[in-house]
């Protein structure tokens, strides 16, 4: 420590100031908005949720239990129909240039915040789009009945039925609590769309500025009710592609980086000054094919088209060994999941044999959409499509790989422009049902999140039955049914279960990527000297 | 060789022979004559002579380092890509995206350009002269950059990059041919013929347009080069030739995920691109020279 | 003064031209045309009717254009379609760092370029002027993608000497006024300042280089041929046979009349520059108008693509004719030219 010291030409001790109390993250995109109720995408739930605002109640995947937030306590009444919650008292909002809060936290904002997505009468429901897919898919707002203020601190939630993942979907980073002052104050000067873009929140950071496809930069905030964060700055550096963002992390121009090429980063990297971590972080890759646009509508194509593609051959070439070929939409760490035969074989002949079928002994031309951005679960889609576009020539179809930015992307696929797709999904929370729910049933097609745009009431009568069930082994048998209704029926084809990797300098501490939802920095933190060899 | 001619003859080369004997007393111009043909030879029969499908992957070959390279297999010369695929099989088909498709638009953009060219140069007064100025305006502006407003508009394809190409090309061939018609036409000899009674399309014909086809030539040269850089400058934005073909400006750019390890990746296709449009440059930079000199003799 | 009324009458008709150009983008490009030109889509019912009536959409083609161009003057560009800001706000402090670039990249080109093209005259032949000659061609035909890569990996990466990307580290938190990082650093009094600026000029020095290669090159050319050009001259030999000194001829007679050269093609130099700048703003993820305007055709964004489009080819123009009016002005003897026909 001492020699460290006296050395002194360590960079780490002649950073200057502003460089050494803060930290860059390079991130792989722009937020599409700064209020994470409109989003579904892990860009921007990383760069705002647990930075900006604060949650009723957090979720600890470690020890699988629910924590306070903004609520100090919870109860369920009336046989699960009606919960209560206290609020925390002392709770400040954020002041900045363009809102100075008169009043603490308190149950108007809970009100606000729930009914911008609850009530389409609210003044604000209809901002931003008036889109609110995790609501939508995940069923909160058919749920959720009505929600009242019984005074100041208290207030109570009441729901059509008992359901035992409400407090799940409420610890999720989308269920977060905006400022009631702040939203009447901008009603008032009449322009309540910058509700999302100059947010006001309770979270540890304040927003200060967003460049797009820069930055954007968050300072401390000191007044945080639980202990304040550790860095007096925070930036998100943005850098769409993967090698630039992996040598930036060589070169110290970034300090943690998302999704990193593993495997080179591991060749490349001086151990004593880069690290990578991991977490196991249940998603699925997979390529959807949208069942409204002829020929997808027939099973029979979606399933030659499954034989066709050689999916061990992907995960070689594009994971390098760091996933593992899914056999369904349940990856093997949810305890839903139940050992399946190996999904689709790859067969090129039987592939062919299916066209025939299907009457397209000819082939076809087909569009393969593929994501601009890395993922968790997919680490580069566009290197995936060229190896699904050589796999499909075999067989006479002839594919087009289609990208724009990732904000265009997807709101072009929500629009269901596209043929096919190679996207995936990232759990929200542990309960099975999130893996279908959200992504294959006609709710989450109306909210566009349905990459496949496929509504099938078979399957969602057998995804209700698995969700009001309570036993586990039913659930698992029901899960395991359900799998198999998606695999004949094949909307998308599941390509990999892979884990959610994340790489830093060593002198950044207390940054683990997350389990479920999005990265928090409040405890990030810079060490003092680059550690000595 | 006996002299089949009995009588003593003064044979004047032709203008563009008389150019080439001028250029191909520099090394340079020979190599780079050469390395263009080799290069163009190779282009026309790259279906042939590709070792693999330059398409084809091999799984067991994923970013295989060139033959050289103590790790390289004989099999794959230039080594693999991150696909798996051929390199050496995909530069050379690739020069048909490189170096055919631009020699295309640039025949394209020639014939239009020259007509207009000869139109506007044989016609005089104003209408000719309010052209021309405009034409020295537009053609201060980058062609890069109308051929991306062009991909804008039409969307990336190879189609639509190569109307993209020809369309600002047209501009500098009106340009070069009309200005060296204007040059000409009030020369004696140019004079001396229309007295005689020559058409119009005899003169331009016959008369004016042997006297310029050096002109031309470095035009065209010039033209190439930047249809060639263009393209692949399209390609390397990713608003040009779409994969999977393997078109060097593309393969340059999606090399980039793992240059720091696999440099080979970008530095061969780069090359190729580099070697090809030095040597077309070589030839019109020395074709420039040569019609200076000539004029001066 | 007629040869500058004149070459400002043509500037302007250009410039009338590019605006009708831009405004018929608006109908090339798909989609809506009202859309593509203000950035509000039809979905906003309220707003897109109150911006109908303002750009009269409904009216003929020429009162429609007139429009347009009252409000391209009046800075009313109309909003991203992506972040739904103001196009106009958003692009000046982009031009300021695009300007940044291109400033110092000519600098570095014509403080170099012009003494080695006259050092690589004088010294024809010699060792110096044969590499010289040689590069130049080289330089003028490497791809400027392949290179700045290059250059990235060598000096970023392997030497660890530059920054791969960026105008400044993100965590000094300069305000963005002009948008030229150094002058914003003054501007603004920013608290660490010559760390700042340290870091700025770090940040700068390799797309500079990256840029400055070609017109440096061609600059070197473009001179050596002038000095050899003008060295050739009776009045030059008349000078030495009068015995004039060496360096008297040089600076009194050879640089004024080869400069007038090289002053000429300075317009053609900046052209180049700018098409290569748009290429080396993507790759340094430098927040200019290349970069804009290249992100701008990625997501379909039309009220900055023709932003983008008409900052860029306004500003290449204005050079052009800058330097032809200073040419002019400078050198009598060219007014001529325009007369000529």
């Amino acid at each position: 420590m001492m020699t460290a010291f006296v050395q002194g030409c360590s960079p780490a001790s002649q950073r200057p100031e502003p460089l050494q109390q803060g930290l860059i993250y390079c991130s792989e995109g722009n937020p599409e908005s700064f209020n994470p109720q409109l989003v579904t995408s892990g860009t921007t739930v990383d760069a705002t949720s647990a930075q900006l605002y604060d949650r009723l109640l957090d979720y600890d995947p470690e020890r699988q239990e629910f924590l306070p937030g903004l609520a100090k306590t919870w109860h369920a009444l009336d046989q699960g129909t009606r919960y209560r919650f206290e609020l925390r008292p002392n709770v400040g909002f954020h002041q900045t240039n363009w809102f100075t809060p008169t009043r603490n936290f308190n149950a108007k904002d809970v009100i606000f915040s729930f009914e911008r997505w609850l009530d389409p009468t609210h003044p604000y429901h209809a901002i931003g789009g008036g889109r609110y897919p995790f609501f939508s898919s995940s069923g909160l707002r058919s749920l959720i009945s009505k929600i009242e203020q019984v005074d100041d601190y208290t207030v109570d939630i009441h729901l059509r039925r008992a359901d035992s993942s409400f407090l799940a979907n409420l610890a999720t980073d989308f269920a977060i609590i905006l400022s009631a002052e702040y939203g009447a104050q901008l009603l008032q000067q009449q322009q309540p769309e910058q509700i999302d873009r100059q947010p006001v929140g309770t979270g540890p950071f304040i927003f200060e500025e967003f460049r797009k496809d820069a930055v954007v930069r968050y300072r401390r905030n000191q007044d945080y009710w639980r202990q304040a964060a550790a860095i007096e700055q925070l930036v998100f550096s943005i850098t769409p592609n993967a090698n630039k963002r992996m040598l930036k992390l060589l070169t110290g121009e970034c300090d943690v980086i998302p999704y990193p090429l593993v495997d080179e980063l591991q060749q490349l990297a001086d151990t004593s000054e880069i690290k990578v971590t991991s977490a196991i972080n249940p998603s699925v890759a997979f390529w959807a094919f949208n069942t409204e646009r002829p020929p997808f509508n027939q099973p029979l194509v979606r399933r030659a088209l499954a034989h066709a593609i050689n999916r061990s051959a992907i995960i070689d070439a594009i994971y390098q060994g760091n996933a593992r070929t899914a056999t369904g939409m349940l990856p093997e760490t949810s305890w839903a999941y139940a050992a399946q035969e190996s999904g689709y074989v790859y067969d090129p002949e039987l592939a062919q044999e299916l066209l025939q079928q299907a009457g397209f002994p000819q082939g076809f031309s087909m569009d393969i959409w593929a994501m601009p951005v890395q993922r968790a679960y997919n680490p580069n889609a566009q290197r995936m499509a060229e190896l699904i576009q050589a796999d499909l020539a075999r067989i006479g179809v002839q594919a087009n790989i289609v990208s724009y930015e990732w904000n265009v992307f997807r709101q072009r696929l929500a629009q269901g422009e596209h043929d096919s797709v190679l996207i995936g999904w990232v759990a929200d929370n542990a309960d099975p049902d999130n893996f279908f729910r959200p992504v294959l049933s006609c709710a989450a097609k109306q909210s566009g999140n349905n990459r496949a745009r496929w509504c099938d009431p078979t399957f969602d009568q057998l995804l209700l039955r698995a969700i009001s069930e309570d036993k586990r082994s039913q659930r698992t048998e029901l899960y395991r049914q359900i799998e198999q209704y998606v695999f004949t029926q094949a909307p998308l084809i599941p390509i990999a279960n892979s884990l959610r990797f994340q790489a830093q300098r060593t002198d950044v501490e207390g940054l683990t990527p997350p389990s479920y939802g999005g990265l928090d920095f409040r405890q990030a933190r810079r060490l003092e000297q680059e550690p000595q060899q | 060789m006996p002299n089949n001619s009995i009588y003593y003859q003064q044979r004047e080369p032709s203008p563009l022979r008389s150019i080439w004997l001028l250029m191909s007393s520099n090394p340079f111009v020979v190599v780079a004559f050469w390395a263009l043909s080799i290069i163009f030879v190779l282009m026309l029969l790259s279906p042939l002579i590709t070792p693999y499908d330059a398409n084809q992957q091999f799984a067991d070959a994923i970013l295989q380092p060139p033959s050289w390279h103590n790790e390289g297999e004989i099999r794959f010369l230039f080594g693999t890509d991150d696909l798996g695929r051929d390199l050496l099989s995909r530069i050379i088909a690739g020069s048909v995206y490189s170096l055919g498709y631009p020699l295309v638009a640039v025949a394209f953009a020639a014939l239009i350009g020259i007509a207009i060219g000869a139109w506007a140069g044989l016609s005089s007064g104003m209408r000719s002269s309010g052209l021309n100025h405009m034409l020295d305006v537009i053609l201060s502006i980058p062609s890069l950059l109308l051929a991306l407003v062009i991909i804008a508009i039409l969307g990336p394809s190879l189609f639509n990059v190569m109307l993209a190409i020809t369309l600002v090309l047209i501009p500098q061939f009106i340009h070069s041919v009309r200005n060296a018609i204007r040059d000409e036409i009030h020369k004696d000899y140019v004079t001396a013929s229309k007295l005689n009674g020559c058409s119009t399309w005899y003169l331009l014909t016959r008369v004016i347009f042997p006297n310029i086809t050096a002109t031309v030539v470095m035009q065209l040269t010039f033209a190439l080069s930047t249809a060639i850089l263009d393209i692949a400058a399209l390609g390397f934005l990713g608003l040009g030739v779409q994969a999977p073909a393997p078109e060097w400006g593309t393969m340059l750019a999606r090399s980039l995920d793992q240059v720091y390890l696999y440099p080979w990746t970008m530095v061969l296709p780069g090359l190729a691109l580099f070697i090809t449009i030095l040597a077309i440059n070589v030839l019109g930079d020395n074709l420039r020279l040569s019609i200076q000199k000539r004029v001066e003799q | 003064m007629r040869y500058t009324l004149q070459r400002l009458l043509l500037l302007l008709i250009t410039l009338v031209l590019l605006s009708l150009f831009t405004f018929s983008l608006n109908y090339f490009f798909p989609g809506d045309v009202l859309t593509n030109m203000t950035g509000i889509r039809a979905i906003d019912a309220n707003q897109y009717a109150s911006v109908a009536l303002e750009r009269d959409i409904n009216a003929s083609f020429p009162q429609q254009y007139i429009t347009y161009l009252g409000h391209i003057l009046s800075g009313q560009w109309g909003q991203s379609l992506i972040t739904q800001e103001d196009v106009f706000q958003t692009m000046t402090p982009l031009l300021g760092a695009s300007l940044e670039l291109i400033v110092l990249t000519m600098l570095l080109s014509m403080l170099l370029g012009a003494p080695l093209g006259i050092y690589a005259a004088l010294t024809e032949g010699g060792s110096f002027d044969r590499i010289i000659t040689g590069l130049g061609l080289s330089s003028y035909s490497i791809p400027v993608f392949w290179l700045a890569q290059m250059l990235i990996l060598f000096f970023a990466v392997k030497l660890g000497i530059a920054p791969i990307s960026g105008q400044i580290n993100p965590l000094y938190d300069v305000p963005v006024t002009s948008g030229a990082v150094l002058i914003d650093i003054w501007l603004n009094d920013y608290p660490y300042p010559y760390a700042a600026l340290l870091d700025a000029l770090n940040h700068l020095w390799l797309p500079i280089i990256v840029l400055s290669i070609m017109p440096m090159t061609m600059l070197i050319r473009i001179t050596r041929g002038a000095v050899l050009d003008v060295l050739r001259q009776n009045y030059i030999r008349a000078a030495r046979a009068r015995g004039l000194k060496g360096s008297t001829i040089l600076t009194r007679h050879v640089l004024p009349n080869a400069m007038q050269q090289v002053v000429g093609q300075l317009g053609l130099l900046f052209s180049l520059l700018m098409s290569n700048i748009i290429i080396v703003e993507v790759i340094f993820n430098w927040p200019g108008i290349g970069s804009w305007l290249v992100k701008s055709i990625y997501e379909r964004d039309y009220p900055i693509l023709q932003a983008g489009v008409l900052v860029f080819a306004t500003l290449i123009l204005l050079v052009n004719v800058a330097v032809e009016l200073f040419h002019a002005w400078r050198y009598p003897q060219v007014r001529k030219e325009l007369y000529a026909e």
